[in-house]
């Protein structure tokens, strides 16, 4: 059963170049004021493991690679095995459908898991996000807005 | 004689991506690499010309999952160069926020990494189905590291909180105690996971390596001390790049480390840890490090789980004891005049020794830096071994081989990320 109410927002990065698309459409999103975010940022997909509750709806925002051309936006419903054809980051090789696979056998995820994805190339240490990158995570941001109220509206599956 | 080839091309569950090059000649290890290709060192250049100030903030974005080493190592050299000493409560913290990495780092390596390979599980994933509890275990045990990274790091991201002088600000008593439940479930649970991989079946394989590591008088080491060797020499930390020397080797652009006095690698991480200052370890863990009857000096490198979660106990039941004291808040950090000069510190991250070494000019900027992270360090060790595990392992089918050197290599918890690019897995048979 998942609560509409709330959704847990993921962003997922580092903060070396276009790695922070992730971590920047989160942010974006938390200067537009959605209503009953639960917003996290994470370095790592792991960390979602430390707080993910399988009541809410969950959106993760990340940056990936092998999806197209640079600052092109991606979307994936979770579970699907289109996450093995793209490159995450992750540390220790759990990267994130890794992440989710475990969450799912553990109990830990929601019924409803949204991926939303920002193609990026390479990520240079102490670099500022390049334009495309951040072209795609405005798209990104104006997508899942878009889609939001329909999430919180879902009915509640009762058992 | 026909020549084999091995080749594993992406290790698995290690920090960042890597390879294994293997050729053998019939039966006989002709050559072992890791091949690791090391990025050029952006961070020393980027830290040129910066702010001192700059230092742990930018150096915590080497590595995501040990950022508070990188952290501990910058702020303690600059205090160096800047004749700043810090006060007791000041150390103690910092100390605290080190037992919260060692928790988080030690934790999921031991539970999700590394247990797969003694459970015959090709990953963390396969093992939950069977072992769901052990799993929640490891993943309730690094939550618990990143609460106390964030509370005294300020961000478990990337810790903001730390500064050269101290901290911005020191949590108050009421919001270290929220801890406290947690980390006692926590102690128990780490005795309990030390117990745990103490009973898995072991591969036998002993390392000549001498080890080396921080020791202190007083204390376990992770922020202080002097550089100790299994052979018996200390090592001031001011001597430390005349006596630990990167070098090219042609196979990589990783810098390999040897000793300058044996012309030999050596090893760091918790295995030489726990080898070498035993008995500094916190009650419980030395306790325990008797009851499961771990080895005084032990030599084989797929033993260091144990030793990971001896440093486990030890992180919590030190952790516990800071949680619950009285700590004052008036002075989270000193205060310094900028003046030109060098400074240098060894800190123990979770994987090994970690050096900073920084020149700084009057005006507070940053001259010169030079960081050499454990990883790069143990890589000529973990070479040495790999070709004494093949010669015990090449007789299996190739990819058993294969996965028994990927097994091997996941025993030193190699934080490639810090030091590499990728890595590639390639055995030649000839």
């Amino acid at each position: 059963m998942t609560d509409s109410r709330q959704i847990q927002v993921a962003g997922l990065g580092s903060p070396h170049g276009d790695d922070q698309a992730g971590w920047e459409i989160v942010r974006a999103l938390e200067k537009r004021g959605l209503s009953q975010a639960i917003v996290h940022l994470s370095r790592t997909p792991d960390d979602l493991l430390n707080w993910l509750d399988p009541a809410y709806p969950l959106v993760i925002c990340d940056a990936c690679r092998g999806g197209g051309p640079v600052g092109s936006v991606h979307r994936w419903q979770w579970p699907t095995t289109e996450l093995d054809q793209v490159n995450w980051s992750g540390t220790h090789q759990i990267a994130l459908p890794g992440v989710l696979s475990l969450a799912a056998e553990l109990g830990q995820l929601p019924e409803l898991v949204i991926i939303w994805g920002v193609e990026i190339s390479e990520t240079i240490p102490g670099d500022a996000i390049s334009s495309e990158v951040s072209a795609g995570v405005e798209r990104a941001v104006e997508s899942i807005c878009r889609e939001w109220d329909v999430i919180r509206s879902l009915e509640v599956d009762h058992a | 004689m026909t020549e084999r080839k091995i080749k594993v091309e992406t290790l698995t569950r290690v920090e960042g991506e890597g390879g294994l090059y293997v050729r053998l000649q019939g039966e006989q290890v002709e050559e072992v690499r890791l091949e690791i290709y090391e990025p050029p060192r952006l961070f020393e250049a980027l830290l040129r010309g910066r702010p001192l100030e700059d230092a742990p903030d930018i150096t915590a974005r080497i590595c995501g999952i040990c950022p508070v080493a990188y952290q501990m190592s910058s702020v303690h050299a600059m205090e160096m160069a800047l004749g700043v000493e810090i006060t007791p409560e000041i150390r103690r913290l910092r100390r605290l926020l080190y037992c919260g990495e060692w928790i988080e780092s030690h934790g999921l390596h031991m539970h999700l990494l590394h247990a797969p390979d003694f459970l015959g599980f090709e990953s963390g994933l396969a093992m939950a189905k069977q072992f769901p509890d052990e799993v929640n275990r490891g993943l309730r045990l690094k939550k618990h590291g990143n609460q106390l990274v964030d509370l005294l790091g300020g961000r478990a991201i990337h810790p903001v909180n730390v500064c050269v002088g101290g901290f911005y600000r020191i949590p108050s008593r009421n919001e270290f105690q929220k801890l406290v439940p947690d980390f006692e479930w926590g102690l128990n649970a780490a005795i309990e996971t030390t117990r745990w991989v103490a009973g898995f079946e072991y591969p036998e394989l002993e390392s000549d390596c001498e080890f080396v590591s921080l020791s202190h008088p007083d204390e376990y080491p992770m922020n202080e001390g002097v550089m100790q060797t299994s052979s018996g020499d200390q090592i001031e930390i001011s001597n430390y790049r005349d006596e630990f020397q990167e070098q090219q080797v042609p196979h990589s652009t990783a810098l390999h480390a040897i000793r300058k006095t044996t012309g030999r690698p050596y090893l760091l991480g918790p295995l030489s840890r726990v080898n070498l200052n035993r008995d500094r370890l916190s009650p419980s863990a030395r306790k325990l490090a008797d009851e499961i009857a771990f080895e005084p000096e032990c030599r084989n490198p797929h033993r260091a789980i144990i030793a990971r979660g001896l440093e486990l106990v030890h992180s919590y039941e030190e952790a516990l004891q800071i949680l619950r004291d009285e700590h004052s808040t008036k002075q989270p950090r000193m205060t310094y005049e900028y003046q030109a000069g060098v400074g240098m510190s060894a800190t123990e991250a979770p994987r090994g020794t970690l050096f900073h070494r920084y020149e700084i000019d009057a005006e507070g900027k940053i001259v010169e830096a030079d960081i050499i992270p454990p990883t790069s360090q143990n890589q000529a060790q973990i070479e040495v071994d790999l070709k004494a595990w093949v010669g015990q392992v090449i007789e299996k089918e190739e990819s058993q081989a294969a996965r028994l050197c990927e097994n091997l290599v996941r025993a030193y918890d190699p934080c490639i990320s810090c030091s590499t690019h990728f890595l590639n897995v390639t055995i030649e048979r000839s």
